[in-house]
């Protein structure tokens, strides 16, 4: 297979290419479902190809095939640099890449189970027992499972002397419960962070502990009352805050998005690079940090799929706006000597753009627990999970609604709550955060299937986060137009 | 992959399985897009795969595999990883065995011009797009896509179906100081691309945005432009399942028959439609049909799978797979000059469900938020939240225009629609 590689640069450089990198991947992925007592879905995807960057007259060209002939690898490179050449007649200034030194390395996640030498009668079994657990509660009408299973060996070769391998396994397993009566339908998820591991991150005790809070929980969501529009407090759990973070901070920092690239489909940011260091992005206790090292993160691949090596960096500094993900390409608009290599595809056939590094928010300096900061509330609403989210294309302008609510009332948690959402302007909310819980308390969640780029792309990256408090926030105007309605 | 070398595959799959009964899709493609920002192409690709699905059922045991190597040795291995989990999994109780021979409708949707389309041809006809708005000293943003893709289905009860089709996007945002405005062209054939006309309206669009005001969030009387229209109707067209809805868990639970929306509305999907037409079949390689999901405001068909149809005494009707609403002859300008006080909205961003029981969903109006007063756009406007559910919306449908093709949320053909009290909850700061 390196040999393929190889002839793919060699023959973007005959063609007159000034730069190339070849990626070629293998995929393996297995999705599993269950509904109630049946399983719903199952398959097995293998996938192997080709792509190939390449700068010829100073723009970009790609193509990608699964054709893996030498003829095949041969046209394919060709075509890259003839696309370049075209792209160069709308032009307004030549790619430039900062430097990245050649490395030979390899990145293999650290894992102890392949995923899918377990069979697939222990991980079907598993979903079906999760689902009849549910169901045992009799109010709990519907039980989802899911398993998600990935792993990509990757090869990476540039015209600088890179000569890269990874090999990148992903897992995941959650459920949720539905209730259902009077006219009504509410649910109740459970969520373990999905990680770079092997199946052993398939936490079988765990999953099955959590079954009867869950379909408990699902029940009483349904019998809650409606939340009222009004301006409180939150606190927001870790796996909440994971959506939040991913949406209002990792997508405005994302630098390509910044500097206009990603306008024909997901937009812009309005922080903008004049704004690194004048802006205040959230409070002081608020730290943002990047880091694609991190062990088990979704987005931990040893580099990225330009060759740079995993970094750590922070994007948002004691509350000020500090930095951002880069590709080669852009690092240089603000005088990056170096990108944080946050360049990756999701596909063979895919170009690399610039994607959400692992972000996280730093836990609190000072002991803190997330009892005692509802303890410290007098009156709010807490959040566990992810429901809708929805942001503008400007990243300002947010709603998150969550996976199940209670009120606060005199730092006690009394009742759940149904039809919670939040609307906030972005700084405004990471300004108004007055308590972190302490590193004991921070756990890794993450999104598997972030979607950007046009052609789109789906990417994955973990975020990292302990319970918060923000104050005076603006919740339930979404419901409080349905009730006015009807 | 022309007809004889995908049935070939897809006899050659059917020969190396074992199992009760097996499905085989098959298929290969060509995606090119370009995609410029700041007036300069930024990305310029080109993906060519090709791949081969099997499901395989002993009993209802079921698993599915699938790969892209379609040598013999990669088609029976393929084969081979769906039939071990077929036999490793348990039973999906809702599995049928797969239809028998089909009289599949003939769908031309094929272009050699979309095929054959040079990059370079594609690069000039941004360049040329872009004149007018580096003359206006503006940036603009967009792509051009096309795709080309041929497709086969088989299975062991004696059914084949190939097709193939094109299809072509251009979309463009042009860019202010503190505006934008955006237009696309879409069609599955080159010919029905005008991409000049998308990019003057998407400069058009910016330049009567500029310095845009602020409106008070509320309840107004809103024309929504096609591209607009089409992310309202898309929830309707994902949400409206008869499983769900017969099990209590749904917004359209006990509304099969009932009047859901104005009688002026009737949408139904089309399978060949000549500027967006969908597959010849659908779920398990059922022969696609003509469909209509709302008639005269009536909803005559929730979607029905095979499984559910059967155990209700319903036909099948798939998944729709594009949506289609009769306008009148109205333009937009039309709708716009009935209206006193109102917002005009070219398109949504970031639509996602509040509340799945009333269909609530909330997003943002993006590229071009006009106020209407005295039956004429005056100013642009900031750009705002909304929240407020399509099921509403249907219901309140005052008069619609001509129907344009739209691509930005699925396959539609949609008018423009000028409806009241829709509701806006908060505004954003562009």
């Amino acid at each position: 297979m390196k040999d393929l590689a190889r002839l793919a640069l060699d023959t973007a450089l005959s063609r007159g290419a000034d730069y190339a990198d070849v990626r070629l991947v293998r995929y393996r992925s297995q999705n599993i479902g269950t509904e109630d007592r049946r399983v719903s879905s199952l398959s097995d995807t293998e996938d192997v190809g080709i792509g190939v960057r390449a700068i010829a007259n100073g723009a970009w060209g790609f193509s990608g095939t699964c054709d893996l002939s030498p003829e095949g690898v041969q046209a394919c490179a060709a075509d890259a640099v003839a696309i370049a050449r075209a792209s160069a007649i709308v032009g307004q200034k030549p790619v430039s890449l900062v430097p990245e030194p050649p490395a030979t390395r390899a990145f293999r996640t650290p894992y102890q189970i392949d995923p899918f030498a377990v069979p697939i009668e222990e991980k079907v079994g598993l979903l079906l027992e999760i689902n009849e657990r549910l169901l045992a509660n009799r109010a709990v009408r519907k039980a989802h499972g899911f398993m998600t299973l990935r792993k990509a060996d990757r090869m990476f070769l540039s015209s600088e002397g890179s000569d890269l391998e990874s090999e990148v396994v992903t897992t995941n397993a959650t459920y949720s419960a539905t209730a259902v009566g009077d006219g009504d339908a509410r649910s109740r998820s459970y969520e373990p962070p999905p990680l770079t591991m092997g199946y052993e991150n398939i936490d079988r005790e765990d999953l099955l502990a959590n079954t009867e809070r869950v379909a408990e929980e699902a029940v009483e969501h349904l019998r809650a009352p409606e939340c009222e529009p009004c301006v409180t407090d939150l606190v927001l759990d870790p796996v909440h805050l994971s959506l939040t973070i991913h949406e209002s901070v990792g997508h405005a920092t994302e630098l390509d998005r910044a500097l206009g690239m990603e306008e024909s489909l997901a937009g812009r940011s309005f922080a903008v690079p004049s704004l690194l260091r004048n802006l205040k992005y959230g409070s002081d206790l608020v730290t943002f940090r990047a880091d694609n090292t991190l062990e088990h993160g979704l987005a931990t691949h040893g580099f990225d799929d330009e060759g740079v090596a995993g970094q750590a960096w922070n994007i948002v500094e004691d509350g000020l706006f500090v930095g951002y993900g880069t590709s080669r390409e852009v690092a240089g608009e603000i005088g990056l000597e170096r990108s944080t290599g946050s360049c990756r595809a999701d596909h063979w056939g895919s170009i690399p753009i610039v994607r959400i590094p692992n972000l996280s928010l730093m836990p609190g300096k000072v002991p803190c627990s997330p009892d005692e900061i509802i303890a410290d509330t007098k009156r709010g609403i807490y959040i566990e999970g992810r429901g809708s989210f929805s942001i503008d294309q400007m990243r300002c302008n947010f709603q998150f609604g969550g996976d199940a609510f209670w009120e606060i009332r005199d730092g006690k948690r009394v009742r759940m709550l149904k039809n919670v959402t939040y609307q906030s302007m972005t700084t405004d909310f990471w300004n108004s955060i007055d308590a972190i819980a302490d590193e004991r308390f921070w756990h890794m969640g993450g999104v598997l299937n972030c979607g950007k780029g046009d052609p789109m792309q789906i990417s994955q990256m973990t975020h990292g986060a302990a319970t918060v408090r923000v104050r005076n926030v603006q919740v339930g105007a979404a419901a409080g137009v349905m009730r006015k309605s009807s | 992959m022309n007809e004889e070398r995908a049935r070939a595959l897809t006899e050659k799959a059917l020969s190396f399985a074992s199992a009760d009964h097996t499905e085989v899709s098959v298929g290969a493609g060509v995606q090119t897009a370009a995609r410029f920002a700041n007036n300069s192409i930024i990305q310029h690709v080109r993906n060519r795969d090709q791949g081969l699905g099997v499901t395989a059922a002993f009993g209802q045991r079921v698993g599915g595999a699938s790969t892209n190597d379609l040598s013999d040795e990669g088609i029976r291995a393929c084969v081979g990883r769906a039939e071990a989990a077929a036999r490793s999994s348990e039973p999906n109780t809702e599995y049928l065995p797969p239809p028998g021979p089909q009289d599949y409708m003939s769908i031309d949707a094929w272009d050699d011009d979309v095929v054959e389309l040079p990059h370079d041809t594609r690069a000039t006809a941004i360049s040329e797009a872009l004149a007018p708005v580096e003359a206006a000293g503006l940036r603009a943003a967009g792509s051009y896509t096309t795709h080309a893709s041929q497709r086969a289905i088989a299975n062991s009860s004696g059914v084949f179906g190939y097709n193939r089709s094109t299809h072509a996007c251009y979309v463009q945002t042009v860019l202010t100081e503190n505006s934008s405005g955006w237009a696309e062209s879409v069609g599955s054939a080159l010919d029905q691309l005008d991409v000049p006309a998308a990019s003057r309206v998407a400069l058009q669009k910016a330049e009567a945005a500029k310095d845009p005001t602020e409106v008070k969030p509320g309840a107004y009387t809103v024309v929504f432009e096609p591209a607009a229209v089409a992310g309202l109707t898309s929830i309707v067209g994902w949400t409206m399942d008869a499983k769900t809805a017969d099990e209590g868990r749904s917004c359209w639970t006990g509304l099969e028959g009932a009047q859901v929306g104005v009688p002026a509305l009737t949408m139904r999907s089309v399978p060949a439609h000549p500027i967006l037409p969908s597959s010849p079949w659908g779920e398990q390689g059922i022969a696609a049909s003509d469909t209509i999901w709302i008639e005269d405001g009536v909803l005559r068909n929730l979607i029905y799978s095979r499984f559910w149809a059967q155990e209700k005494g319903r036909e099948a009707t798939g998944r729709p797979a594009n949506l289609v609403i009769d306008g009148s002859d109205a333009t937009t300008e039309d709708l716009i000059a009935q209206v006193d006080y109102g917002l005009l909205v070219t398109r949504f961003w970031y639509i996602r469900f509040v509340d799945p029981m009333k269909l609530l969903i909330t997003g943002m109006t993006r590229d071009g938020l006009f106020l209407i007063e005295g039956g004429r756009v005056t100013r642009g406007v900031r750009n705002m939240r909304f929240n407020d559910s399509p099921l509403s919306v249907i219901k309140k449908i005052r008069a619609m225009g001509q129907a344009r093709p739209t691509t930005l949320h699925g396959l539609q053909v949609v008018p423009p629609m000028l409806v009241d009290e829709f509701h806006f909850t908060s505004g954003t700061s562009f």
